[in-house]
């Protein structure tokens, strides 16, 4: 009996032991994962959305939806140079089409510091128009993309918490730290635990209802840098949507700095904007 | 949707998908939207087409009216036009091509119109520096619809009667070289033979006559002494430019002639005059607003001591802006620009007509605001001049809207207001004007 009770009290112990250890094991695993500050998991959706590569060039086009599904298009090359990682970087998009933004020119020397500074050269007129910093939440070329979401959102404009954190994925709640001038009360991302790349964004408004998101559709890699490939951002309050679809990008092409200036804006750089034959 | 067959050198060149590009898909998440997706994307992207031409246009109905009656005219029409507009490009190895032209039949004058607005050739050389050589379009300074260094020519015709603003600048057959250094920037734009503005003449709006004591117009009133076209008489305008940390600096000079017959022959003709120009600019950013400062002083070299009547006077200018987005898609422009009017007392004493002649020191302010409903569908906006010293105003509201790619669509009016006849925009007052234009562009 004693010993029954010893050998129970044993397999009773390693059960415990086992049970034990599997959950402190994962607990380990999942501790190592949360090793991984929230800040840190933004820095690093951050870098991989706005900052892969050092520099990089693709083809773009947008189309806009209606609710009564009118569709307008957008094409455009976008260039980008950073000038340091999660820092200062600059943009070159040129326009394609439609034919009245044909030849237009944005160009944008990106600041952390500070704000941006942007321009917009309009063939028809010779006009280096200089655009205000003002409001990044307004639409990009008339599409449901807001500028912010072409150039990407400053991380230390919001405060961040890690909701969950399942198999695949972080679900990161962002709280803008100056409510007046955004649109949502916040917005959760989830972010890709393999790639960091957030897969869907939902912004809610102060009713705590969604009323704008953006999914990604596909992902591919290029030159092993996971790429955002198409993506879509619809606005559910209108029943509008935005698809981006990229193609031919490339990275690491080492364009030179001096081609994000004025020069660029009446004498586009087809060097850097064309996308190379092998 | 697409018959029309844009190309862009810059998407066709390349076609292929690099080494690396045999891509490893990564599934999306949750592709909720799978089907929509191949819906949305069934257009092909145009990377067979490998021409180095492209082109695009548009063709655009214009009508304007009126809004009151101005006696020297019948009709109230000051625009009634049918117009296309044709732009081709060539990308080549060295040297790239460029066509920009209008043709429309003009109502208002009964008469079929060509405008070539670019026909160029670009190429760079030394690393540095472009050329552009052809007639072709100019711009530069930071004033907004208002010039203190760019003499580049205008269309006021066009600008008053309801045009695309694209309208104002009307082309100059010209030679453009600009060269980047690490230490600043060059600009020189060499015009052989004088362009001068597309002015009020009478034709579409009258103008004051100083001799008349009133408008005159009905038809082209103004027979101009034109400049001998010889190299002795051409433009060069030039700009040195730099940006240091977003803050834009230039200095500007210009040399040639008043830009409209503000002069007077020695057998009584309007004629332009010599004139020289030197200025500087300076535009940045501030808070979340951009600020601009330009200032230039115009040399009426044919007149030095500001004694000859028929001779406009040398000027200061200087232009004080500053725009900001005051709420979301609101954005607000103010500016504060003055004309001060040298040798003043000289040109009283001179003048026959001093009654009619303009305040030493013209103020004027400008306000641009403008609306963008989201995603652009509509934008509103008002640009209004008033002069205090002259106490008049001239008032552009418009708006446009969006239908789609193809179809635009612009309301607006040019309302001009003055207490006294002989004023800036007073003159103007019986040009007071509503249009309606139409786009279908391809």
């Amino acid at each position: 009996m004693k010993s029954l009770q010893k050998s129970t009290k044993k397999k009773v112990l390693t059960l415990l032991l086992a049970g034990l250890t599997a959950p402190m094991m994962t607990a380990s695993l999942h501790a190592a994962e949360s090793e991984m500050s929230v800040e840190e998991i933004i820095s690093k959706a951050n870098k991989v959305s706005y900052y892969a590569g050092d520099d990089g060039r693709s083809d773009a086009r947008m189309m806009i939806v209606d609710k009564d599904g009118n569709r307008q298009l957008r094409q455009f090359v976008i260039l980008r140079k950073d000038i340091k990682d999660e820092g200062d970087q600059n943009f070159l998009v040129v326009f394609s089409r439609p034919s009245d933004v044909r030849g237009t020119v944005f160009l944008v020397n990106k600041h952390v510091d500070r704000d941006d500074d942007r321009w917009l050269y309009l063939p028809g007129l010779d006009l280096e128009k200089r655009i205000s910093a003002g409001d990044k939440r307004t639409s990009f070329v008339g599409s449901d993309f807001f500028y912010e979401d072409v150039s990407g959102r400053n991380p230390a404009l919001d405060n961040h918490e890690l909701l969950e954190v399942t198999d695949t994925a972080y679900i990161v709640k962002n709280i803008p730290q100056d409510e007046s001038n955004v649109e949502f009360s916040y917005y959760i991302a989830n972010i890709n635990k393999e790639t960091f790349l957030p897969m869907t964004v939902e912004y809610f408004n102060k009713k705590g209802e969604v009323y704008r998101r953006m999914d990604v559709a596909e992902v591919e890699e290029i030159q092993g840098i996971p790429t955002v490939m198409k993506s879509k951002i619809s606005n559910l309050e209108t029943g509008s949507a935005t698809y981006m679809e990229f193609r031919r990008p490339v990275y690491n092409i080492d364009v030179p700095e001096d081609v994000f200036t004025s020069r660029s804006l009446r004498n586009p750089p087809r060097e850097w904007l064309e996308a190379k034959q092998e | 949707m697409s018959s029309k067959t844009r190309i862009l050198k810059w998407l066709m060149v390349g076609g292929v998908i690099t080494a690396q590009g045999l891509p490893v898909l990564i599934a999306a998440e949750e592709d909720s939207s799978g089907e929509e997706w191949g819906d949305v994307w069934e257009e092909e992207w145009d990377e067979k087409e490998s021409s180095n031409w492209s082109w695009a246009g548009f063709l655009e109905a214009g009508y304007g009216r009126r809004l009151q009656t101005d006696p020297l005219f019948e009709d109230k029409e000051t625009l009634n036009e049918l117009r296309g507009h044709l732009e081709a490009d060539y990308k080549g190895e060295e040297v790239d091509f460029s066509f920009r032209g209008d043709t429309w039949y003009d109502g208002v004058t009964d008469e079929l119109e060509l405008d070539i607005r670019e026909l160029a050739w670009s190429f760079s050389a030394f690393g540095n520096t472009d050329f552009k050589i052809g007639r072709q379009i100019s711009t530069w300074g930071t004033g907004d619809l208002v010039f203190l260094n760019d003499l580049f020519p205008k269309d006021w015709q066009s600008f008053f009667s309801g045009r695309e603003d694209t309208y104002l600048k009307a082309p100059a057959n010209s030679v453009r070289v600009t060269s980047y250094f690490d230490a600043i920037n060059l600009d020189l734009v060499w015009t052989p033979v004088f362009e001068e503005d597309r002015y009020i003449n009478g034709e579409r709006f009258s103008l004051f006559n100083p001799i008349v004591g009133d408008n005159i117009g009905g038809f082209d009133v103004v027979n101009p002494v034109e400049p001998d076209h010889n190299f002795g008489n051409s433009e060069i305008a030039l700009r040195l430019y730099k940006n240091i940390e977003g803050t834009e600096y230039a200095l500007y000079g210009y040399r040639g002639f008043d830009k409209q017959p503000v002069g007077i022959t020695n057998s009584f003709q309007p004629t332009f005059h010599r004139k020289d120009i030197f200025g500087a600019s300076v535009r940045g950013s501030i808070e979340t607003g951009l600020y601009n400062f330009e200032v230039a002083y115009h040399d009426a070299v044919e007149d030095s001591k500001g004694t000859n009547p028929f001779v406009k006077n040398s000027q200061w200018r200087f232009l004080a802006g500053y725009e900001t987005e005051v709420a979301t898609r609101l954005t607000l422009g103010l500016q504060y620009y003055l004309e001060w009017t040298q040798d003043y007392d000289q040109l009283i004493a001179n003048s026959p007509f001093p009654q009619f002649e303009g305040e030493e020191k013209r103020h004027l302010v400008t306000t641009r605001i403008t609306y963008r409903t989201a995603k652009d569908q509509f934008v509103w906006s008002l640009f209004a001049f008033y002069s205090p010293s002259d106490d008049d105003s001239y008032l552009r509201p418009s708006v446009n809207y969006r239908f789609s790619d193809e179809w635009l669509f612009t309301v607006g009016a040019n309302l001009f207001s003055g207490q006294e006849d002989h004023t800036f925009f007073g003159q103007f007052e019986d040009a007071s004007n509503a249009y309606l234009r139409v786009r279908y562009q391809f």
